[in-house]
């Protein structure tokens, strides 16, 4: 049984490993290979940990939908460790990977004119290439929010990015 | 022009990812997921009883609410006598700010740590349904729950009013929000997360705020939050969990700790207070240890620090 339940997660490893990996580089940057690897090794342990849980038919919205709580996790320890190390009070939330990574100021422009929420549905749905169903389940709310979201995401943020004036 | 999808398309910064060594990967979750490494600024170890030779262990004091088949943790049995809070510069000369040079706190003796405070092993209630069921009942959502794999669930009530509750971290958090005419009266809110296991003392009669929540009688620094609009309580959240079992650490001194974390800043902390703060544990489990919240200022400007309170010989890696 166990060694069933070993080889079905190393399918699970070698078929996610690349989505994952991307998913947590795209959000948290900059990222050494060896914490990038921490991370990934961190989202499978908990894959492991809640396997019985993991849906058959949706695998990557799941794992996804971990990852994402392990990078809560890891930004919120990375706040908390910031604060312990001397700033004078927690800072707010740091700015955004994409507002890092992203080198289109068009782009960034647009990106910036999201609320955090619709940001995350966006860039799920663009970058990591998720339905809008798949979209849905790694934010724990239903499709048709999900739809909501991103119809209101893409409004927004293609009016600002035809907006932009690069002067 | 390029289309603005194909334009944020293009921005992706993802690359070809690949795991330095899957098959270590998958052996080391499989033997053992205690020993999954870590980076040291994602989370604090603590070393599990078994794993260390000489420590001592400490028992399990009490189990509040599920059997106790849980590792113990460890700490050193006889402790170095921390020294006494050492100040040796005056407040009258204050650390100019951008000034490299350590800043030694110049105010308060806070002595040394020779107390024992407890740890508290948190888990997220067995039930998420029943969990949602019993705040919606407590907060008057009362509806048909959607769940989404057993980690999300949501509750909406007739009138609009919903329950979120989600396990996907280590502890589980809730959110409530009123429908568009309702609300709850602060008393009754209150009231109803009085009833919790879990403890919180809310302040009433604030817009908006946050209280922190209580366990076993000790304030922690998790909040329950909740704004109040036209009288009635329209929004909240907060964590929710079970302490699954209690553990009592000896404690380094508050001038070792302010030492260690601030020794590098222009600090001077003037009082000191028990805190209890979330830690997720090198074996993945939550908990919430002591820690020193200190108070003061830095130059004109008032500050608040805080540093883990166990002594660091209880303590396999460090938050750094």
């Amino acid at each position: 049984m166990r060694a069933t339940r070993t080889t079905e997660l190393e399918r699970v490893v070698r078929d996610y490993q690349s989505a994952v990996g991307n998913y947590l580089r795209r959000r948290l940057y900059p990222l050494t290979d060896g914490d990038l690897d921490d991370l990934v090794a961190e989202t499978f342990t908990v894959v492991w940990r809640r396997f019985e849980a993991m849906p058959r038919d949706a695998e990557l919205p799941w794992i996804i939908g971990v990852a994402r709580n392990v990078l809560h996790n890891a930004q919120r320890s990375r706040r908390r460790r910031s604060a312990y190390e001397g700033a004078v009070t927690p800072r707010a939330d740091a700015s955004s990977t994409e507002d890092v990574v992203v080198a289109d100021a068009r782009v960034r422009h647009g990106l910036e004119s999201l609320h955090g929420d619709d940001r995350d549905v966006l860039l799920l749905h663009v970058w990591d290439g998720l339905s809008v169903a798949d979209v849905a389940r790694v934010l724990g709310v239903t499709p048709d929010a999900a739809a909501v979201r991103l119809s209101r995401a893409r409004h927004r943020f293609r009016a600002f990015y035809e907006e932009w004036d690069e002067s | 022009m390029r289309d603005a999808f194909e334009a944020l398309a293009a921005q992706d910064p993802a690359r070809p990812y690949q795991h330095g060594d899957p098959a270590a990967l998958v052996a080391r979750i499989t033997a053992d997921r205690r020993r999954a490494r870590l980076p040291g600024w994602f989370r604090l170890a603590v070393a599990a009883a078994a794993s260390v030779s000489g420590l001592v262990t400490v028992g399990l004091v009490a189990a509040l609410s599920v059997a106790p088949t849980l590792p113990l943790l460890a700490f050193a049995p006889t402790p170095a006598p921390a020294p006494a809070f050492a100040a040796t510069k005056s407040a009258q000369s204050p650390a100019t700010a951008g000034v490299a040079a350590p800043a030694r706190p110049v105010a308060g003796r806070f002595g040394p740590g020779d107390s024992l405070a407890s740890a508290y092993r948190l888990m997220v209630p067995a039930s998420g349904l029943n969990a949602t069921m019993g705040l919606g009942a407590a907060l008057g959502v009362v509806g048909t729950i959607g769940g989404y794999n057993g980690t999300v669930f949501n509750e909406t009530g007739a009138s609009g009013s919903r329950i979120t509750y989600d396990t996907t971290t280590g502890i589980g958090e809730w959110r409530y929000s009123a429908g568009s005419s309702t609300g709850l009266s602060p008393l009754r809110f209150a009231a109803a997360i009085a009833k919790q296991r879990w403890g919180y003392a809310v302040e009433l009669g604030r817009r908006t705020g946050s209280s922190p929540v209580i366990v076993d009688g000790s304030v922690t620094t998790l909040r329950v939050t909740f704004t109040v609009h036209d009288g009635r309580v329209v929004a909240a959240s907060g964590p929710a969990f079970i302490v699954t079992a209690m553990v009592n650490y000896r404690l380094r001194s508050p001038n070792d700790a302010l030492a260690a974390t601030y020794s590098e800043h222009p600090t001077v902390a003037t009082s000191v207070a028990l805190s209890w703060s979330l830690y997720t544990t090198a074996d993945y489990f939550e908990w919430l240890l002591p820690t020193f919240v200190f108070h003061g200022h830095s130059g004109t400007r008032p500050w608040t620090g805080q540093s883990l309170a166990v002594l660091s010989a209880s303590l396999t890696g460090t938050a750094g």
